[in-house]
């Protein structure tokens, strides 16, 4: 793969990382499923998580010890793994968005400047 | 919904490699089946 594509990914990846461990710290522990509906839910539409980019994602936070997940009951009374952010999720998750929040006001900068 | 089950099908035929890829395949199961009741409140058939 070209260095510019995996770039690419990892940046996307990193995307959706700070996006389930947001969700995670404003839903509290949820299955893939809630993850997924709240951020079509939050985005309006835009963003529609496929199973084949969710469950690949999870596990990576999992064997980042970034969220933990353990099996338990929906309120449906199925059984449903759910996943909860760690302390160093949050840890993980805080740094990002100071990450993000500088490039941010960076770009705002930029586009601020006269053309 | 034959789409969301052909994705399934996919899916865990590229996971199952031991044993314990199981659990996945439970986890993606409940996925489908949340999707579907989803799909089937908002009035749309989970058939072709």
């Amino acid at each position: 793969m070209p260095n510019g594509d995996s770039e690419r990914t990892e940046v996307l990846r990193g995307t959706l990382d700070l996006m389930v461990l947001r969700t995670l710290v404003s839903l509290g522990p949820s299955h893939g499923y809630a993850i997924a509906a709240r951020l079509e839910q939050v985005s309006d539409g835009a963003l529609l998580l496929n199973m084949g980019t969710l469950y690949p994602g999870l596990m990576r936070l999992e064997q980042r010890g970034l969220v933990r997940a353990e099996w338990g009951t929906t309120e449906k009374n199925r059984r449903a793994r759910f996943y909860a952010i760690t302390d160093a999720g949050r840890r993980h998750l805080a740094a990002e968005k100071r990450d993000l929040d500088r490039m941010l006001s960076i770009i705002d900068a930029l586009f601020e400047e006269p053309a | 919904m034959t789409v969301l089950r052909e994705c399934w099908h996919r899916l865990t035929g590229a996971f199952r490699r031991n044993p314990a890829d199981h659990d996945l395949e439970r986890e993606l199961r409940f996925h489908l089946e949340e999707a579907e009741e989803e799909l089937r409140a908002k009035g749309n058939s989970p058939s072709p």
